[in-house]
């Protein structure tokens, strides 16, 4: 007995099934596409709740409220990093508008020129949006020769913005390698 | 003429293979269907293998024959073979069969197309198989394969790379399956057969093809951002270079969790024809189960975020998630309340396929409980990452998805062979098979009320008790997959012969398509195109 | 500021010992207790009657569809003379079994908002504690006194507000203390968030995010002790003065050192003066 191997269909249901795959298959490029104009999305999201904010060159304002809070600094340091580094002053008391500059050490222990690059997080999320950094290491990569140590410069400035409830707000460096 | 003759006149002569060749080149969708079921049922083994690691390994922590490192090869791809391998292919496997045959069609749309989709899952298959033996071994890191664990400097290893590329190509494999089911439901129903005539199979399978196309590309985009990183030391994922891991949850989780409705909305289809069968009524509530599986569909698209609840995300979404995770249970329990009703007042045969019925509601509805608990957001934030999870998530995947599966081989054997399985063996296969389940994971809850993380190797010393009882109910487990697994080899060979076409004798009741036809079907399906009427 | 350099080199070669360690340290003496058990925290209080009121709600949807089942299985079995029923639908019953598990299910969703803002509104910290995850053990530090150990207990004091700011160094850790009702991912280049604020007593966790071989071994031990204890104990492990440098005060033994452009950090409430 003869086996069919195909069931061929009237030409035109056949292109009517071929128009309707090729629409259904643009979907694809479409929520391809949308996985990658998450990125931006997701950055904006992020920066309008304050979440993982990008460091960016704010410029100072002069207005200020009366209010003093506690700016603590931390710092990590990537596993693969050898190097060591602390803040100047890992507590500083600030008035709300009041340009404050603080610094970070960095010591290279090994024969080697290291890379990196300083990621920063704010905590709480609320504060990060109203911390305008002005000049800061982390905008940048940066190098430390072989045994070489650096210090650089944070100035920064709290807007008026800042919650009411937000009495202490930490700004952390995380070092990774580059 | 029969339009069947009309058609083989019209056809071009066909080559006429026989044996191995004819099953290399088929594109006949009754034949790739049962590729797709065997492929997934060795692949059951595999994935059931390494889940046997890793309960070999949590029997004893101190046993050091498997290895931390392998212990985490294990977990991962236990869960990926079972995911991408098992259950997504089997259910395909049972689409193409029965939705031609369910909607009077000859064959899928782009019969090709369908060959090839089959096809597609050879090459990553392998090289999932492969990336055991590169250095390092195989992916590591979950099957959700996290940045930056994920990322070059923590899994340096060829693996996790041949891991991304392998479930892209495996995608590609879904997305050709998704149209081709999209556009034969569309385009090839019988005349008079209108979208609410369909049987709630082929709702589901249309409602789970959407899922694919839409959620797909999403996973096979955020792969590919996870492959450049790796190789090309791109920024996405990587804090370093001012990329954000949680910018890979939320794209992985926007597919993750249309997947797991990938996983489960078939088998619900399936529901809906076992019960009503075996109970000889007509499916009750026909209406509300499409709107629910529809609502399911959408809905499940909104849901995503609540696999990161303690991920750092903000009490805005929390609340957010929260919400749609809640009213998801809703259509789904509207599903369980019309099964419910289709037995009611029925004749109830407790055929093999009908105790696996009977199973996937009594063990699907705790898992949809204990799902339902963890959309309490504080609720999650106590049992997050824990064994709650992991029970939560076998009970609806296997007390689910699984044994919805085993009914439906157990009802459509005969219609796919013209044998009947031994109902003998499966009532060994269905009682080992549930209460080896229960043994297994109900006290998983307790592991995670208790605090136990899931994918550790270690466990706390009073864990241990726990741990043990349930390593040994794998075995049950085992021991039912062995007797089905014979079962099925030796019925297709020397089952009794049903060649009739409604062998469970239920077109009183039901009334679909594959069973108007020869068990099994001959080639073309119909003699004649049949024409749809109401009643 | 050289008692600081010692301290991050401190670090630097914990982080070189770690994975030895990490393998040598067993998990804690006292059993694991867990938030519906011995909850022991304000916060796991809460979170246990939030979560046992939510399951009591929704708990009654199921089982009467497992008693359903269990009838059905047994009162609608094939026996010989009777006929199966032919209805199959009932729009009422059909809005009903939608529009209650809705109710239901949104009532829940209400009852968690007030629990979620207790948790999410931070109250005033009596101690800063950076949580800090490392392949494979975890790094506490103390900010204010210029502590930073690791693969050792957390101590804190009990009855006061415990501010816990996580992060990790390389991969994404899980901060996992089940009886205190927390649990937060550490992630690199992040700051995370939780707090509480215990009764005394010893608490263990582990880390609940995959992170590599060693995961099942990231131990955590959560020593609550009373506040003149951990008065003490601060006393006992804060990092020594400063040696004086330019235009610096000199710091009396135990102080955090304060640059000029900054008083003294007012003095958390309830905890001894002596020395802090």
């Amino acid at each position: 007995m003869s086996r069919i191997s195909s069931h061929p269909a009237p030409i035109s249901a056949r292109k009517h099934r071929g128009r309707m795959a090729w629409l259904l298959l643009a979907i694809v490029p479409v929520m391809f596409a949308f996985a990658f104009a998450n990125i931006p999305l997701f950055r904006v999201w992020c920066e309008h709740y304050g979440i993982a904010v990008a460091p960016v060159n704010r410029a100072a304002t002069t207005a200020a409220d009366g209010r003093t809070l506690n700016m603590m600094f931390t710092g990590e340091v990537s596993t693969a990093l050898p190097i060591q580094f602390e803040p100047k002053d890992s507590l500083q008391r600030v008035k709300v508008g009041e340009r404050v500059e603080n610094a970070y050490t960095f010591f290279n222990p090994t024969d080697q020129p290291i890379r990196f690059r300083a990621i920063h997080a704010i905590y709480p999320e609320a504060a990060a949006k109203t911390l305008a950094l002005m000049q800061c290491f982390c905008f940048s990569d940066q190098e430390l020769a072989p045994h070489q140590t650096k210090t650089l410069p944070v100035i920064y400035e709290v807007n008026p913005g800042l919650p009411g409830t937000v009495t202490e707000v930490t700004l952390n460096y995380t070092l990774f390698p580059k | 003429m029969s339009s069947a003759e009309v058609a083989l006149a019209a056809a071009p002569e066909a080559k006429h293979y026989t044996g191995l060749l004819d099953w290399l080149t088929t594109t006949d969708h009754k034949k790739i269907g049962l590729m797709y079921l065997i492929f997934s049922l060795v692949n059951a083994w595999v994935g059931g293998l390494f889940a046997g690691m890793v309960r070999l390994r949590l029997y004893d922590p101190n046993w050091n024959f498997i290895k931390p490192e392998f212990f985490n090869q294990m977990l991962t791809m236990h869960a990926t073979v079972m995911i991408f391998m098992v259950v997504m292919p089997a259910f395909v496997g049972f689409g193409n069969y029965l939705v031609p045959l369910m909607i009077g069609a000859r064959d899928m749309a782009f019969p090709k197309l369908n060959a090839f989709s089959f096809w597609m899952l050879i090459p990553p298959s392998l090289m999932m198989y492969a990336s055991f033996f590169t250095v390092g071994g195989s992916a590591q890191g979950g099957w959700w394969s996290y940045p930056p664990l994920s990322g070059a400097e923590f899994s340096p290893g060829a693996g996790e790379s041949l891991w991304c590329l392998a479930i892209i190509l495996l995608g590609i494999s879904s997305i050709m399956g998704a149209v081709n089911f999209l556009v034969t439901i569309a385009d090839m129903r019988a005349p008079g057969m209108g979208w609410m005539q369909m049987p709630l199979f082929v709702w589901a399978t249309e409602i789970t093809a959407w899922l694919l196309l839409l959620a797909v590309p999403i996973l096979s985009g955020v792969l590919v951002m996870l492959l450049s990183d790796r190789i090309f030391h791109t920024g996405f994922f990587q804090p370093g270079l001012g990329g954000d891991p949680l910018l890979y949850q939320h794209l992985f989780w926007f597919f993750g969790h249309p997947e797991v409705y990938i996983m489960i909305l078939p088998a619900f289809g399936i529901m809906s024809h076992v019960l009503p069968a075996f109970a000889h009524k007509p499916v009750f509530g026909y209406k509300g189960m499409v709107y629910a599986l529809a609502s399911i569909g959408v809905l499940g698209f909104m849901v995503w975020a609540h696999h990161m609840f303690t991920s750092g995300i903000s009490p805005e979404a929390q609340i957010f998630f929260s919400t749609t995770s809640l009213i998801i249970a809703v259509p789904t329990g509207v599903k369980v309340y019309s099964w419910l009703a289709s037995m009611w007042g029925g004749t109830i045969d407790f055929s093999a396929a009908m105790k696996f019925g009977l199973g996937f509601i009594g063990l699907f509805v705790i898992g949809g409980l204990n799902g339902v608990v963890l959309a309490i957001v504080p609720f999650d934030i106590a049992v997050h990452n824990t064994y709650f999870i992991v029970a939560h998530l076998h009970f609806v995947l296997f007390g689910g998805s699984v044994m919805g599966l085993m009914a439906a081989t157990y009802f459509w054997f005969p219609k796919m062979t013209g044998r009947r399985l031994s109902e003998k063996l499966g009532n060994w296969h269905f009682w080992l098979f549930f209460i080896g389940f229960l043994w297994v994971f109900t006290p998983m809850h307790i592991l995670g009320i208790e605090g136990m993380p899931r994918r550790v190797a270690f466990y706390r010393p009073e864990f241990t008790d726990l741990n043990r009882f349930i390593s040994l109910g794998f075995l049950l487990l085992l021991a039912g997959g062995l007797i089905f697994t014979y079962n099925v080899i030796h019925s297709i060979r020397h089952g009794e012969p049903t060649p009739e076409p409604d062998p469970w004798k239920i077109n009183d009741v039901q009334q679909s398509l594959e069973w108007m036809v020869p068990s099994p079907p001959p080639a073309w399906n119909f003699d004649e195109v049949p024409v749809y009427e109401e009643g | 500021m050289r008692s600081r350099c010692r301290s991050y080199a401190a670090g630097a070669a914990l982080w070189l010992g770690a994975a030895a360690a990490a393998r040598a340290q067993a998990p804690g003496s006292a059993p694991v207790t867990n938030a519906f058990g011995d909850p022991a925290s304000s916060w796991a209080h809460i979170l246990r009657h939030t979560a046992l009121t939510g399951f009591w709600i929704l708990f009654p949807l199921i089982a009467i569809a497992e008693v359903l089942l269990v009838y059905v299985i047994f009162k609608f079995r094939r026996r010989p003379g009777r006929k199966p029923a032919t209805f199959h639908e009932n729009p009422g019953l059909e809005i009903f079994w939608t529009v209650v598990p809705l109710l239901a299910v949104l009532v829940v969703g209400l009852l968690s908002h007030g629990p979620l803002h207790f948790y999410d509104e931070t109250p005033p910290p009596d101690l800063n504690v950076m949580v800090v995850g490392h392949r494979f053990f975890w790094e506490y530090r103390y900010p204010d006194y210029g502590i930073d150990f690791a693969n050792k207990d957390l101590v804190v004091p009990a009855g006061r507000n415990v501010d816990l700011q996580i992060t990790s160094v390389d991969v994404i850790h899980g901060f996992y203390v089940p009886s205190l009702g927390i649990q937060m991912d550490a992630v690199p280049g992040r700051i995370t968030h939780a707090w509480f604020n215990a009764q005394a007593g010893h608490y263990e966790g582990q880390c609940a995010q995959l992170c590599g071989p060693l995961h099942g071994e990231m131990w955590i031990s959560v020593d609550v002790i009373p506040p003149a204890q951990f008065a003490a104990w601060l006393q006992a492990n804060a990092s020594p003065a400063p040696a004086a440098a330019p235009a610096q005060p000199a710091a009396p033994a135990g102080a955090k050192p304060a640059s000029p452009a900054a008083p003294a950090r007012p003095r958390p409430a309830g905890l001894a003066k002596e020395g802090l």
